[in-house]
């Protein structure tokens, strides 16, 4: 997945490295965009066009960082972006509720099967406003270190330990301090 | 503490994630949306103005599109000549015959600044629009 930048990437090759980022990252690219938009439907157009959007960005990817960070910062923004729109805040007014019927449906039908599962933790989390939300998912779901959030989310790395702190906080007290 | 978090992985994956999944159906819409932005006629002059920063003539010019999966001069290869006209006179590209007797059609000044424009912008569909409206391109 390394490629020097220094010669602008061919036609044909800057398709071939969209198709391979979709089929390695794809999923979890989705995954990544569900957890900052919440709504299935949504995450899935928003995938696509971050993958649209990093076929014509290609050329910002300078070879120094891994592409998947470069991938994951795409992803990130235009999920920002997204949640900053006009269109989001006017218009997906109905993302509570729906997120309210889905986590019914998926609470009875695995109550019984699924004791092991930490359901109760994954509604917590995915409620938690969105900075916290943010940081949670990419330190305990995408194992990165503050360090790397700090390079993924050009923030500072103490920034995001004191964010990181204060949202187990945040779940310890939505979770009856069982975390 | 951390002991419960460190489950999140495979409780999100039960849960939330579970019915999600980017597939086959999901990646062929990307390349469709990406093909379709390509084929507009001011994506189609843009792609010439990228071909053109070396020097072609009409006939290498057009295997060259083609190579690129651009099919619009296909069954018209005249519309390509149509289409050069009009870059030569917004400026962006000159033409210069041969002794040899074939024409050679190569970047001018200005299409090549409109091209670094464009390609070192970060939003590329947002800088297209600029110059088409502008009539630039």
């Amino acid at each position: 997945m390394e490629h020097s930048m220094n010669t602008p990437i061919e036609h044909e090759n800057r398709e071939a490295i969209i198709q391979e980022l979709m089929e390695n990252y794809g999923t979890a690219i989705l995954h990544l965009v569900y957890s900052y938009v919440k709504d299935a439907a949504l995450a899935e157009d928003l995938t696509q066009e971050i993958f649209v959007k990093g076929y014509h960005h290609l050329h910002t990817y300078n070879g120094t960082s891994k592409m998947t960070t470069w991938l994951w910062r795409i992803a990130i923004n235009h999920c920002k972006d997204h949640l900053k729109s006009w269109y989001n805040r006017k218009v997906t007014v109905s993302e509570q509720e729906q997120l309210e019927q889905t986590k019914d449906a998926s609470s009875t039908e695995d109550t019984v099967i699924q004791n092991h599962v930490d359901h109760e933790l994954a509604a917590a989390v995915m409620d938690l406003p969105e900075k916290y939300r943010e940081v949670i998912y990419l330190h305990y779901y995408e194992d990165l270190s503050t360090r790397e959030m700090a390079d993924l989310l050009k923030k500072n790395e103490n920034t995001l330990k004191t964010r990181l702190k204060r949202a187990k906080d945040l779940l310890k007290k939505s979770l009856g301090g069982t975390l | 503490m951390d002991k419960r978090l460190k489950k999140l992985k495979q409780a999100l994956d039960d849960t939330s994630f579970k019915p999600l999944t980017f597939d086959q159906g999901h990646r062929n819409e990307v390349m469709k949306k990406i093909a379709r932005q390509e084929c507009t006629p001011e994506h189609i002059r843009l792609t010439i103005l990228q071909l053109l920063v070396q020097e072609e003539t009409g006939y290498t010019l057009a295997g060259k599109i083609r190579s690129r999966g651009i099919q619009a001069f296909e069954d018209d290869q005249g519309s390509l000549y149509t289409t050069l006209h009009t870059l030569e006179q917004k400026r962006c590209i000159q033409s210069e015959w041969r002794e040899d007797g074939r024409k050679f059609y190569s970047l001018t000044r200005k299409g090549r600044k409109l091209l670094k424009k464009y390609e070192s912008s970060p939003d590329k569909p947002q800088v297209l629009r600029t110059l088409v409206e502008a009539g630039q391109i």
